[in-house]
């Protein structure tokens, strides 16, 4: 059996894969946030790289002198945040940009009371699994070919026969995060019958 | 180029658990930090979230931009490094120039015997056919 250290699909290897632009770039995409005054929704489904996105997006603004907050609910943790707005509502200003990751786990009431509270800061940008909260700035989608991708870059070594790719992408309705979640199961060797279809190559 | 190094006894990486070690950093860099920082570090790693935590810093002030220095590092009683087939738990030796941000790192193993801890059964033989 593999140990976790040694396991590719690990989540620290993930979290190293960096967000991949479909048709455009940085500069780009941070025209366009400027031109929308950094207000705005990465819309996407589960595992299309919202969350990766927008913690890419902390690191580029922060160094436009912009200040950045990060908030993120998710399904086991969607209570108004009362103590992040509480703590920062009388100090927010322009150079201010709030990056709340899960906004739809808001209801449409608290979310309308989250905007006014923090109405004073420069920015709000969400990531959110459906359009309408905010203007769009991109939608997120996965493609087969991506998920190859990333699989090669966590792996040099490793060859997974084109069924067994498309077989996960389909089984996880493209979410590449439960699919590598999938790949790192399957790596650890003991599902042999699947592992089969998963070539782990040693680096010599 | 800055460059930082850390070398351990006997170029061994693995220790048992409380063992004082004689480690000699090394750092050659573009600019004179403030200090440096031994750290010893664990982080776990797997499929689940990463957990991080440092047991010891040890800071040389006023290092200058180049120079080597041996440090005396009593090595923690626990926890033992471990792997399993979910998480694995990694001991680390870190040199860092302090506000630099440069770094490098040396992973090492503590464990009784100088081993890590296996969760799992070691096997060799080949899968049994049904």
């Amino acid at each position: 059996m593999k140990r976790a250290r040694d396991n590719p699909f690990a989540v620290e290897q993930v979290q190293r894969l960096r967000y991949r632009f479909r048709d455009e770039d940085w500069p780009s995409f941070l025209n366009r946030l400027r031109s929308q005054n950094y207000r705005g929704a990465i819309v996407g489904p589960k595992g299309s790289g919202k969350t990766t996105l927008l913690e890419e997006l902390a690191g580029q603004l922060a160094p436009l002198g912009l200040r950045v907050h990060r908030l993120f609910l998710n399904e086991q943790r969607r209570a108004y945040p009362a103590s992040f707005v509480r703590s920062l509502q009388n100090s927010l200003g322009p150079q201010d940009v709030i990056l709340f990751d899960g906004c739809e786990q808001l209801r449409p009431l608290s979310w309308w009371r989250f905007r006014w509270q923090t109405r004073r800061a420069g920015g709000l940008i969400v990531t959110t699994h459906r359009a309408g909260r905010l203007p769009t700035l991109i939608e997120c989608q996965t493609t087969r070919e991506l998920f190859g991708e990333l699989v090669r870059r966590l792996h040099d070594s490793i060859a997974l026969s084109p069924e067994t790719l498309d077989r996960l992408f389909e089984k996880h309705r493209g979410n590449l995060r439960d699919a590598i979640r999938e790949l790192y199961d399957l790596a650890t060797g003991e599902n042999l019958e699947e592992t089969d279809s998963l070539t782990l190559r040693s680096r010599m | 180029m800055s460059q930082l190094a850390i070398y351990l006894p006997d170029d061994r990486s693995d220790f048992e658990p409380m063992e004082t070690i004689s480690v000699e950093a090394q750092w050659e860099l573009d600019s004179e930090p403030d200090s440096l920082q031994l750290r010893v570090v664990w982080n776990t790693s797997g499929k689940g979230d990463t957990n991080i935590s440092t047991n010891k810093i040890l800071t040389i002030d006023s290092p200058g931009a180049a120079d080597s220095r041996r440090l005396d590092v009593e090595l923690p009683a626990a926890p033992y490094s471990f792997s399993g087939k979910y998480v694995s738990l990694i001991w680390a030796l870190e040199l860092i120039a302090q506000p630099l941000n440069e770094s490098c790192r040396r992973e090492i193993t503590i464990g009784p015997g100088r081993r890590e801890v296996l969760l799992h059964r070691e096997s060799t033989d080949p899968p049994a056919e049904e």
